[in-house]
């Protein structure tokens, strides 16, 4: 959606698209798509892309034109960071105005290994890592070094199939890779990710990250779709608001609605009045 | 009230970054917050204390964020904004001497003179500066119920990873609540309406009993409600999650189908500063002399032409009181529709209050229309707050929400994509250094406690969601990259300085003296 002007737009408005687009919202891969980094790597699955967010220093901010890179291979982000000691810069495009403030290097916490998985979609999701060399060489003891390679792998499951797992991949990542968007995730999957050295069909895990659950994908229309949901299907269960709140599941979220509830009261009770509230006095 | 009304929640969120920049007299971003003010927070508060003194029942609520909180109620600022009022008042009394032979756009100067004027008398006579003060009121009066948000308007899901931080965050946002408002806020606004489950324990430990989520949260929320949007639904911690109404925000917002592209409303382009001689519009530029946007746009929309007719407010008003007709009736529509239940009958609209007077001119007036012909001419629904909401419908049906934003997508994507997401690997291995500190110092004094408190601060003002956003629209994108940059190597310096056991005092007082929200911050919250 689009503020009201018809020529500017609001820096603050998430939903405000360039003057270009329509206000409505566009499907996940009309958004990737428009993303100024896209390779997808053909060759790793039919089920999974990656989209590696390979740029420089210089790209980004600026929107980071692509470099062209061949269909069905992978780049990865370098450790900008860490390698070049300093942050990301954009090239003035708005105001000249210096700010007042200083702009030191980045903080990056050194030695721990770690990897991050971010969800950004039903769809996608963002992977950064970083691997320490001692653990590379405690990995490398584990294996025959030679020819060993960093790898990703991509394990995603869903409750309600039968074989549960719907994708679980190995992706070799180049050295000095340390990012990548995850593209073509099955929604409603928990996701697992772990980086590890690999060689031989031996994988030696040093980090790992997963998502619960991913989200669900937005139909075109929703009210729709809750509607089909609902008609002469289900009786959800209904509570009193001010009640006692239960433990929360670990059940994952499942479009199938539960069972209709047989004898359950649906009790209309007041509320407990908040004490600390603001009285309201009208 | 009635059970027989469906009840309207109107709701608007007001945020803007942290935008302080003591060592620079006239900074440029400093606007952002004078601009509002003028045009959106002073004028929503008379408006409606108006309203109430008419004796029209109104009823809405309103979210404001910590950092504007702050930014309102500090000293510094509020001077600069009256100085800046009478830069204006000083211009456009210049206009309307320019504009003497051409009446139709003199009228529109004099407006604008008489608006700067009616807004310094307000600011400074009526409300002494202390707009803060001046929502209490309100709602105190139960014209308003206010709700707090994120600390720094993070966006929680992306943070989902530490739940320490989100934590913090809603904790903090809650503390500073209180703090200027003196009561515990019942609602938060999820920043961007950015909903993942894991923001559920800590808004629930923090006392929040009702949070907005966008539509779709709500509608794909599992099991599906049987009320659609008409109810909040009761996530598994007990918040009451309302959906918003997206058919209703974008008929208050799009210009492509909204009322805001109305041709008869004011536009937002054609600003006197683009269209005057640098030297004819001088004083009312930054000191570094470059063009920016003054306020003062003489023209209507007229159409896609590039040719702009002059602005008649007359017009427009009459316009604006149209269209709140129409919204009145569709809201009533809409809660009339569809197979009722007699526990059926809210809906819920919000938006970014500076949409209304600063992005759409007219939009204030539109919503003083709506109130009164809510109030007065007709009988299908009525003003009410998310707690009037929850009094009425005690009971909820339980579900669990859908990750869901209102960003383009209606997920994530805006604040995590190829022109920001280099900001998420500090951000994350700051809150982890900062947590080590945290542990490292449980029960700090002195100095030691002032330099984790401004740690806090700096890291908390990094992960603003305005700094990725910013990056992602390619608006102000040097200043986005810079704040987040210097916020995390301020809190670069003092993790080091903390470590080494040697704060140079001096360099500390200094990046306390910029960044001075959250006076009453415990660091221990991030750990």
């Amino acid at each position: 959606m689009s503020p009201p002007s018809r020529n500017r737009v609001n820096p603050w408005d998430p939903q405000a698209m360039p003057l270009t687009v329509a206000s409505e919202w566009i499907g996940e891969a009309a958004r990737l798509a428009a993303l100024p980094l896209r390779w997808l790597s053909r060759g790793l699955s039919a089920g999974l892309d990656l989209i590696p967010s390979r740029e420089t220093a210089s790209d980004r901010g600026s929107g980071g034109a692509a470099t062209g890179r061949p269909s069905g291979s992978v780049a990865f982000e370098r450790d900008v960071v860490t390698r070049q000691g300093r942050p990301p810069t954009t090239p003035r495009t708005e105001r000249k105005e210096p700010g007042p403030r200083a702009s030191p290097p980045l903080p990056l916490a050194g030695g721990d290994d770690r990897l991050i998985v971010l969800a950004r979609s039903p769809e996608t999701a963002f992977a950064f890592w970083a691997v320490s060399g001692e653990s590379l060489r405690r990995a490398r003891g584990d294996m025959n070094p030679s020819g060993a390679t960093l790898e990703l792998r991509i394990r995603a499951t869903q409750e309600n199939r039968d074989d549960r797992t719907v994708i679980d991949r190995a992706v070799v990542l180049p050295p000095g890779a340390t990012s990548a968007y995850l593209a073509d995730l099955p929604e409603r999957s928990r996701l697992e990710v772990t980086v590890g050295l690999a060689n031989a069909g031996r994988f030696v895990g040093i980090a790992s990250s997963t998502i619960p659950t991913l989200a669900r994908t937005l139909d075109d229309d929703t009210h729709a779709t809750w509607r089909e949901h609902v008609t002469g299907r289900t009786m959800p269960g209904y509570a009193d608001v001010g009640g006692k709140a239960p433990a929360p599941s670990d059940e994952l979220a499942c479009n199938l609605p539960p069972a209709l509830p047989t004898g359950d009261a649906l009790a209309v009770v007041t509320p407990a009045p908040n004490p600390r509230a603001v009285p309201a006095r009208r | 009230m009635s059970r027989d009304r469906g009840k309207l929640v109107l709701a608007l969120h007001a945020h803007l970054p942290w935008v302080r920049h003591p060592g620079r007299t006239d900074y440029l971003e400093e606007r952002w917050l004078f601009e509002a003010i003028t045009e959106t927070y002073l004028p929503l508060i008379d408006r409606l204390s108006a309203l109430h003194a008419d004796g029209v029942p109104v009823r809405m609520t309103l979210s404001v964020s910590p950092t504007l909180l702050g930014m309102l109620t500090d000293p510094l600022l509020q001077a600069r904004y009256v100085r800046h009022l009478e830069r204006l008042i000083l211009f456009t009394d210049g206009e309307v001497g320019r504009l003497r032979h051409e009446p139709e756009l003199q009228r529109v100067a004099l407006a604008y003179r008489e608006t700067f004027r009616a807004a310094r008398r307000s600011f400074s006579d009526r409300h002494e500066g202390q707009l803060v003060a001046a929502l209490r009121h309100l709602a105190e009066r139960g014209v308003l119920e206010l709700a707090t948000s994120a600390a720094t308007h993070a966006y929680l899901p992306l943070h989902a990873t530490q739940p320490h931080v989100i934590a913090a965050q809603i904790r903090l946002g809650v503390d500073e609540f209180q703090r200027h408002f003196g009561w515990q806020p019942s609602g938060f606004w999820l920043p961007e309406c950015g909903y993942t489950p894991a923001v559920e324990a800590p808004l629930a430990a923090a006392g929040i009993r009702w949070i907005i989520l966008e539509g779709h949260g709500v509608a794909l929320a599992s099991p599906a409600p049987v009320l659609g949007l008409r109810a909040p639904v009761l996530t598994p911690h007990r918040l009451a999650a309302f959906g918003r109404d997206r058919s209703l925000a974008r008929a208050a917002w799009s210009t492509e189908d909204g009322y805001p592209g109305d041709a008869d409303y004011r536009d937002f382009d054609s600003d006197v500063a683009f269209e005057l001689p640098i030297e004819a519009i001088r004083r009312v530029l930054p000191a570094s002399g470059e063009r920016v946007a003054t306020g003062i746009k003489y023209h209507r929309i007229t159409g896609p032409q590039k040719e702009k007719e002059a602005y008649d407010a007359v017009r427009a008003r009459a316009k604006a009181g149209a269209h709140a007709r129409n919204f009145v009736a569709r809201c009533g529509d809409r809660l009339s529709s569809g197979e009722a239940d007699e526990r059926a009958g809210s809906l819920l609209t919000v938006y970014d209050a500076e949409l209304l007077g600063h992005w759409w001119y007219e939009g204030l007036h539109w919503l003083e229309q709506v109130v009164r012909q809510v109030a007065y001419d007709q009988d299908r629904i009525e003003l009410a707050t998310p707690s009037d909401v929850l009094e009425a419908m005690p009971v909820l049906q339980e579900a669990r929400p859908a990750e869901s934003s209102w960003g383009e997508g209606g997920y994530h994507a805006p604040w995590l994509r190829g022109e920001n997401h280099w900001l998420y690997r500090p951000l994350h291995d700051a809150a982890e250094r900062m947590r080590n500190l945290c542990h490292r110092f449980p029960e700090a004094r002195g100095t030691t406690l002032r330099a984790l408190g401004q740690a806090a601060r700096e890291l908390l003002l990094a992960q603003a969601s305005d700094w990725a956003l910013m990056m992602s629209r390619g608006a102000s994108t040097d200043y986005a990259v810079g704040r987040a940059r210097g916020h995390l190597g301020d809190f670069d310096w003092i993790a080091d300085r903390l470590e080494q056991g040697d704060v140079d005092i001096d360099r500390l007082s200094e990046i306390e003296g910029r960044d001075n929200l959250f006076p009453a911050v415990d660091y221990r919250e991030l750990g």
